[in-house]
C-alpha cells in the first residue's frame, strides 16, 4: 500500500467496521461518501497488494438482478488497515476501539 | 392565446422531464458496460466491473442518481483510457528518441537554430549579411551532422526490430503452451518484448 490517501483510509475504515470485514460495492460507496470510480480505483489497488479478496454474491433462482461484488479484507489486510488507521487517524481509532 | 401556449408548453416540458427521468435508469445500464470497457483492457476485469457496477446502479435510489452514477463511472473510465493513450505515446516518443543517433539529434538542433536565426533577422532587421552567414553555417552543420547520424539511427532501429522479432518468436511457443490464465504470478510468466523493453 504505497499511497495512503484520505479516500483509502475511508475505504479501509468502512471495511474494518463491517461484519466479517466484508462489504459490497454500493455499501462502500454509501459508507465512504466517495464516488464510484474513486472507490473502485482504491479497491483495485488494495486487491493488487493482496489486502483484499473479492467474491460474487450468490443469487437465488428468483432473483432477477445483477450480482453484487463483495470485497473482504484479508487477515494481512486487516492488520495493515488497523496499523495505518492507528497511525493516520488516531482520534477516530481511539473512539472506535474504546 | 398566450396563456394557452404557456399551459401547453408547461405540459409538454413536464412530459419531457418525466420521460427523461424514466429513461435515465435504462440509459445508465447502457453506459456502464462502456465505462467498464474504458476502465481497463483486461476482458475478464471488464466483465466483472460491468456486472458489479450494474448492481450498484440497481441499488442506487433515484432514477436520475442512477444516471449520474453511471456517468461518474464513464468519466473515470475516460480519464483512465486517456492516461493510457498519453503514456503509450510518451513511451513511443521516448523510445524513438533513444533509438536516434546523437548526431542526428544535433542536426535537428542546428536546423531549429537556423530557423530561429532567420526569424530573428526578419523580425529585428539585424545585419542581413552577418545573420545570413550565420544561418548558412548552421544549415551546413545541420546537413553534415544529419548525414553522419542518419545511418547510425537506421542501423539502431533495424537492430532493435531484429531483437524484438526474435524475442516474439521465442516467447510465442511458451505463451501458447502455458496460456495466459496459467500464469498467475508475473514473475513466472514468459517475458514479453514489451515488458522487457519497458523495464
Amino acid at each position: 500500500m504505497e499511497r495512503v490517501t484520505q479516500p483509502t483510509l475511508d475505504v479501509l475504515e468502512a471495511l474494518l467496521g463491517a461484519e466479517g470485514f466484508e462489504l459490497h460495492g454500493w455499501a462502500i460507496i454509501k459508507s465512504t461518501q466517495r464516488s464510484g470510480p474513486t472507490v473502485y480505483k482504491i479497491l483495485e489497488r488494495l486487491a493488487g497488494g493482496g489486502l483484499l479478496t473479492e467474491r460474487w454474491e450468490e443469487l437465488g433462482e428468483q432473483d432477477n438482478r445483477p450480482r453484487r461484488r463483495f470485497y473482504k479484507l484479508t487477515p494481512n489486510g486487516v492488520a495493515r488497515a488497523r496499523q495505518v488507521l492507528r497511525e493516520r487517524r488516531p482520534e477516530q481509532w481511539r473512539e472506535a476501539t474504546a | 392565446m398566450s396563456a394557452g401556449w404557456e399551459i401547453a408548453a408547461g405540459f409538454a416540458l413536464g412530459l419531457v422531464a418525466n420521460e427523461l427521468c424514466d429513461v435515465s435508469p435504462w440509459l445508465a445500464r447502457r453506459i456502464v458496460p462502456l465505462a467498464a470497457r474504458l476502465w481497463t483492457t483486461d476482458e475478464d476485469r471488464r466483465a466483472i466491473n460491468a456486472e458489479a457496477w450494474l448492481a450498484i446502479i440497481d441499488e442506487r435510489p433515484g432514477k436520475l442518481f442512477k444516471l449520474t452514477t453511471a456517468l461518474a463511472f464513464l468519466g473515470g473510465g475516460t480519464v483512465r483510457a486517456g492516461r493510457g493513450w498519453v503514456s503509450d505515446r510518451a513511451f513511443a516518443a521516448w523510445l524513438n528518441l533513444r533509438l536516434t543517433s546523437v548526431w542526428e539529434l544535433v542536426s535537428y538542433g542546428m536546423l531549429a537554430a537556423n530557423l530561429v536565426t532567420i526569424l530573428v533577422a526578419m523580425v529585428t532587421g539585424a545585419d542581413a549579411t552577418l545573420m545570413g552567414s550565420f544561418a548558412t553555417l548552421l544549415m551546413s552543420a545541420a546537413m553534415w551532422t544529419h548525414r553522419k547520424g542518419r545511418p547510425h539511427t537506421l542501423a539502431r532501429r533495424a537492430a532493435f526490430r531484429q531483437v524484438m522479432q526474435s524475442r516474439v518468436a521465442e516467447a510465442a511457443p511458451a505463451a501458447r503452451d502455458a496460456g495466459p490464465r496459467a500464469c498467475p504470478d508475473p514473475a513466472d510468466c514468459p517475458a514479453t518484448p514489451d515488458a522487457e523493453t519497458r523495464s
